[in-house]
């Protein structure tokens, strides 16, 4: 028998709430040898994004580039071997969903980076997945965002990705862990600009992972947006105190 | 708060996989009691009662029950009744009767739902106080066990916390469990109160009929008593012999004739595995699934062909010796020749215990507690109950479950559910024979009536806009008199290049019933209305069925629209589908719109309307005839019910119209359109219904009947069966067409509804129809396939999304079984019910009727009788028969003396009612002319009333003669079944 989404009492499996976020930790500045890092544990899904850049392109990039002058931005995503409940990956490099989440990244931080800053120079961003338990983009996402912060990039404002589900009974659900994802109800993904202009949020990225019908769609986007603008508050609490964690040490050290 | 769940699972490759996942934590889980001051409680979350009155002489302070997982599961029963109420169901026993049951789960669930029980639901498993972690060496059973001790234990000092604090009497819980080392922990260690759910139930001296209802299982040991079957293997013993290919898994078949036979449909064996004899059945129940093992092939034997009826007078006290029963099983099974792979159960893989409808079996010992109940169904055994009201039971039908079988019983042992009515009464039987058909026929709960529009219904502007706006056109629907789930209605007008436009509007319940909504899902499992002959069990909520859905005059309604441009020959020059807002301007009768085509004074829109659509019916019918679409008949009857009584008063042959066949045609019309239309848009996932060309073979009897009769039928297909039907007429014998179209439907396969991309466009055709795709568009109101079809056509269309089910093909599959299964079962029901007011109609009389031969059979004739629709039989050989018959296979022949039987030939035979058997009362018939000495009865003269006052209310019939005919209704059920 599938499991509900919902129970009667309004518990999702997990025991969350309709509108909550999984519990989300994060840090900037985990690693030391590149110009930016960050970590994010978003549910049970654990993901390290780090940044090197910005550089003199490499040989191999600029020629690819065809030797312009443009701002080059590589994106590669990797799965840790035991990244899925603990059974063995086949480690694929060059997947085909690899390279469909990498264009993606690409295209969603290229929209928000200040590219004219940076013309002629490249920026790489490496990301591991070191643990899945579903919203793996999202995570993937919101990690990025923070090393690009910690790497000191210039940015038209925070991305934030995140989830949303809907039960049988038209329900919306708030940032959907893996058990949900399998118990079949539809995905909705975005990457939004929780800020930008005055009330308008922008959204950078899409993407539904099966059909439903077109009058739920408002509630579940709200449902994401919502979403969105909490996680916008989470990172930004976690840049600040490392900023004033960066400040205080000065100090000290002063 | 957080913490993490850390599971080690095998998948099913075998690997061993560690799942990690979390588990939220809250503390915002309230108690749900009125008597609480500390929980912020909303005014909805206040469930159980400040003050519980007790009921219970044991208990008389005021408490709240808490239960175990074993205590729902088991007794159910009990639990949903009234009298039980201010109770704390526990998550963990919600997930646990979940997993080990759905069909329990559904039943809790309904009491859950309904907050006059009084029954609420504590998240422990979520709650920051009450989760615990299992530890190791824990079994999980005894983990859930802890867990429900320690939710019981919050409760308890989250109460005497508010209690003491508001001064207010203290309130108890009581946690009932029969597990008792769960008992003992809780009173020793938690200092709780706690006792067996049997002593619970017993201190209810007020109610002392609930324990019956108690499932009482027997845990002690059965060592001291002899047993009467061989042990059963164990799970692990039979998983390795059907593995290594000595045992073998199937479904187990009960005999009805022979309560000492049965087989076992197993898949991989091109016969049946026949299991003979008290042992070798070791207590499997029709429809468990069990294991077999084979028996060396110079013990196999074949089937009995011997009726054999369970009539043991003093089955109280178990008998060791071989008995009678058992050796007349042997003696007739070593005669015959031909013999069947034979077997032996040696364990019970799964139990498909059901509750069984039956009744009490007098008991000559006054006084005792112990019974014996006899189900209707003759397949199942006798069950052994305990009840205290007996007396009470004698002259009702009651329902009994099955709680376990031991070894040294030889019986099952159950316990009393519930009594139906007094026997013979029509509510009763009605229910016993919806049960018996597995119709779902229980109240809507109030979760699927929580997915009913609110009222007054308000069309919107809004809605407006997305429909096309057909209320000023002249539409009508045409039913059958007093139909208020009106399905359909139709209209046409003339175009102004010549043609006619003719629309098909169809209730909108697609809109109404949303994908996978706890309505849906319910319309889903009862699939059908089942129409009895004087009551109808809808699928959908009366609201919806009889209302909103229902295309009713002069009121504006949604309906989904088929609309046609068709030239004056009916050709199809244009089809287009959308939804729309009707307002039909009459709900006719047939009768009503036969009389308003007929009068040639009348020429309003309406009536020129259906002076066109009748027109177009004709050449429509014409052509499909044409086409090879067969002209079949049922003897189909109506009753006229007493309106006091209820009781059927007269019976009659249904009166056709031309205006049945009119809307007919146009129904099947749309039909094949939406069908043709769904099936180009979806072509792997549309849903359709076909009707299986049958094989030569099924044809046989009705070939071999006929040529007797000087005439050859062909029916090498459908088109040519359906020339020879229309050219075969006897003049001397004008029902002898109708005979032969009885018996040609007979011969047919069951249509069935499937999805389009499991099979092969060839395979898509209905015979009967003669239409190389079909499907059900027209009935919304009581078809459920009309719904999905709906759904299709409307994603089609682009007036409503699709969502993933409708599009998974292994899902839709399990949804056809179940909607064929349900029509099956309806369309039993409905015979059963048809019977059974035969039976009602011919309890005080007995009448000499005109009837014909349908079949000559080894030891009988089959007698049809046109004026009721009835069929029986007149047997040729037996007891208290001197006559003597000749059979002649050849030519289908039975002689007596200078008096010859053909198929077809007329007789006299006076119906009369056997109501010697309680529960399978049955219509006897008897030859009256032509006369046989020696056989034939004498004649009465036309008809004889027994009783001449039957609607007389000082006549009161006794009970026993009351009873009824589930017997005869499973029958043709059966008949049908084999085809
Ligand atoms: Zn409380």
């Amino acid at each position: 028998m599938a499991q509900e989404l919902l129970s009667l009492q309004g518990l999702r499996i997990d025991g969350r709430r309709q509108n909550e976020l999984r519990q989300i930790q994060c840090r900037l500045g985990v690693l030391e040898r590149c110009d930016g890092s960050a970590y994010m544990l978003h549910g049970n899904t654990k993901v390290i994004a780090s940044i090197s850049g910005p550089k003199h392109p490499t040989k191999n990039s600029a020629n690819k580039n065809r030797g312009g002058d443009e701002f080059i931005f590589n994106v590669r995503v990797k799965f840790a071997t035991f990244s899925k409940n603990g059974e063995r990956q086949k480690v694929v490099k060059n997947s085909k969903k690899l390279g469909e989440i990498e264009i993606n990244l690409k295209n969603i931080f290229k929209s928000v980076i200040l590219v004219e800053k940076y013309e002629k120079s490249q920026l790489d961003l490496n990301i591991e997945i070191l643990q899945t338990d579903g919203s793996e983009i999202c995570t993937v996402v919101n990690a990025a965002t923070l090393a690009l912060i910690d790497a000191g990039i210039c940015m038209k404002e925070y991305i934030c990705a995140c989830t949303a589900s809907l039960t049988n009974d038209g329900v919306a659900l708030l940032d959907v862990s893996h058990l949900e994802e399998i118990c079949g109800g539809p995905t909705l993904t975005i990457a939004a600009l929780p800020r930008t202009g005055d009330h308008e949020q922008s959204v950078a990225y899409v993407e539904l992972s099966q059909k439903f019908y077109l009058k739920d769609l408002n509630k579940i986007f709200d449902c994401a947006l919502m979403g969105c603008e909490k996680i916008r508050g989470i990172l930004d609490e976690a840049i600040r105190s490392n900023a004033f964690e960066l400040v205080n040490s000065e100090l000290t050290n002063n | 708060m957080l913490t993490n769940k850390v599971f080690i699972r095998k998948n099913k490759r075998g690997n061993v996989l560690k799942i990690i996942r979390e588990h939220y934590l809250r503390t915002d889980l309230w108690c749900g009691s009125c008597c609480c001051i500390i929980c912020p409680h909303e005014k909805h979350d206040l469930i159980l009662a400040e003050n519980p009155p007790s009921k219970s002489s044991i208990f008389k302070e005021p408490h709240y029950l808490m239960v175990d997982t074993n205590v729902i599961l088991d007794q159910i029963d009990v639990f949903e009744e009234d009298v039980i109420s201010n109770v704390i169901i526990v998550q963990t026993v919600i997930d646990e009767v979940k997993h080990r049951s759905s069909a329990i789960y559904k039943r809790l669930r309904d009491i859950l739902t309904n907050p006059a029980r009084k029954f609420y639901t504590f998240v422990n498993e979520h709650h920051r106080d009450t989760y615990i972690e299992r530890e190791q060496k824990e079994s999980s059973n005894d983990r859930n066990d802890r867990a429900i001790r320690k939710a019981a234990l919050w409760y308890q000092n989250h109460l005497n916390k508010s209690t003491k604090e508001s001064k207010k009497p203290k309130i108890t819980i009581i946690l009932l469990t029969d597990d008792a080392e769960n008992r003992r922990k809780a009173q020793e260690e938690d200092k709780l109160v706690s006792c067996s759910v049997q002593t619970y139930v017993r201190s209810l001296s007020e109610h002392p009929y609930l324990q019956d209802k108690l499932c009482i299982k027997e845990y002690a040991s059965e060592s001291d008593k002899h047993p009467v079957y061989p042990p059963h293997l164990t799970v692990v013993q039979m998983h390795e012999g059907i593995k290594s290919g000595k045992l073998y898994q199937g479904s187990f078949v009960a005999s009805r004739e022979n309560f000492l036979e049965g087989s076992v449909n197993v898949e991989c064996f091109e016969k049946f595995i026949l299991v003979q004899g008290r042992e070798a059945l070791n207590r499997a129940i029709d429809g468990d699934t069990v294991c077999v093992e084979l028996l060396p092939e110079n013990e196999w034997t074949c089937p009995s062909e011997i009726v054999l009826e369970d009539n043991e007078n003093d089955p109280i006290v178990e008998t060791i010796e071989e008995d009678e029963n058992e050796k007349i099983l042997k003696e007739s099974a070593s005669k015959k020749q031909e013999k069947q792979p034979t077997g032996k159960i040696v364990g019970i893989i799964k139990r498909k215990w059901r509750q069984y409808c039956g009744i009490l079996k007098p008991n000559e010992i006054k006084g005792t507690s112990r019974h014996i109940f006899i189900p209707a169904e003759r397949k199942i055994p006798r069950v052994r109950i305990e009840t205290r009201q007996a007396e009470k039971l004698y002259s009702k039908r009651i329902i009994v479950a099955i709680d376990q079988w031991p070894r040294h019983s030889r019986y099952p042992q159950g316990h009393f559910v519930r009594a139906l009515g007094p026997l013979g009464d029509k509510e009763t039987e009605n229910e016993v024979l919806l049960i018996e058909h597995d119709v779902p026929h229980s109240k809507f709960s109030q979760e699927v009536l929580n997915c009913l529009p609110s009222l007054p219904w308000i069309i919107s502007e809004q809605d407006y806009k997305e429909r096309v706006d057909l209320r000023k056109i002249a539409i009508c629907s045409v039913d059958p008199p007093g139909c208020t789930d009106i399905d359909d209605a139709l209209h046409s007008r003339l175009l102004p290049n010549g043609n006619i436009e003719v629309g098909v509007h169809i209730a909108d319940v697609s809109h109404f019933i949303r994908p996978g909504t706890a309505i849906d899902k319910e319309a889903a499992s009862r699939a059908t209305t089942v129409y009895l002959v004087d009551k109808r069990i809808d699928m959908v909520p009366e609201l919806l069925s009889s209302n909103l859905c229902s295309l009713r005059g002069n009121v504006e309604r949604f309906a989904f629209s088929c609309i046609w441009e068709l030239d004056k020959n009916a050709n199809i020059i244009a089809t287009k589908f959308h939804k729309s807002v009707i307002k039909s301007k009459a709900a006719l009768t047939y009768e009503e719109a036969q009389l308003i085509i007929d009068d040639k004074n009348k020429n309003d829109d309406i009536a020129k309307s259906l002076r066109r659509l009748n027109e177009l019916a004709k050449i429509l019918k014409r052509r499909r005839t044409e086409n090879g679409a067969l002209v079949l008949a049922s003897p189909e009857i109506r009753f006229h019910i007493d309106s006091e009584t209820n009781d059927p008063i007269e019976v009659a042959v249904k009166q056709l119209r031309e205006t049945n066949s009119m809307v007919e045609e146009f129904m099947l019309l749309a039909n094949v359109s939406v069908a043709e239309k769904i099936e180009k848009e979806f072509p792997e996932h549309a849903m359709l219904r076909r009707h299986p060309i049958p094989p030569q073979t099924n044809f046989e009897p009705l070939i071999k009947a006929v040529r007797h009769q000087g005439f050859d039928i062909d029916t090498s297909s459908g088109k040519h069966l359906a020339i020879s039907l229309d050219n075969i007429v006897k003049d001397d014998n004008p029902y002898f067409n109708t005979m032969l179209r009885i018996l040609a439907t007979r011969c047919m396969l069951q249509a069935v509804y499937f999805i389009s991309g499991t099979l092969t466009r060839s395979e898509f055709f209905h015979y009967g129809l003669a239409a190389p795709i079909y499907t059900h568009f027209t009935s919304p109101i009581r078809r459920y396939a009309d719904i999905i079809v709906h759904r299709l056509l409307a994603a089609c269309i682009g007036a409503d999304s699709t969502y993933a089910d409708l599009l998974d093909k292994t899902k839709n599959s399990l949804l056809c079984n179940n909607l064929n299964y349900r029509n099956r079962m309806a369309q039993y029901a409905g015979r059963a019910s048809v019977a059974l007011n035969t039976h009602l109609f011919f309890r005080n009389r007995s009448e000499e009727v005109e009837g014909y031969v349908l079949f000559v059979r080894k030891n009988a004739l089959q007698i049809l009788v046109p004026k009721y629709g009835l069929e029986g039989t007149i047997y040729l050989s037996g007891k208290n028969i001197n006559a003597k018959f000749i059979y002649n296979e050849e030519n289908q022949s039975q002689q007596c003396e200078n008096i010859v039987f053909h198929s077809f030939d007329p007789v006299i035979v006076r119906l009369s009612l056997d109501s010697t058997n309680v529960q399978h009362e049955k219509l006897v018939f008897e030859l009256v002319k032509p006369f046989i000495e020696g056989f034939s009865i004498q004649s009465n003269d036309n008809v004889m009333e027994i009783d001449e006052t039957p609607q007389s209310p000082t006549m009161k019939r006794k009970p026993m003669e009351e009873a009824v005919a589930v017997g005869s209704g499973k029958k043709a059920g059966n008949k049908k079944k084999k085809k």
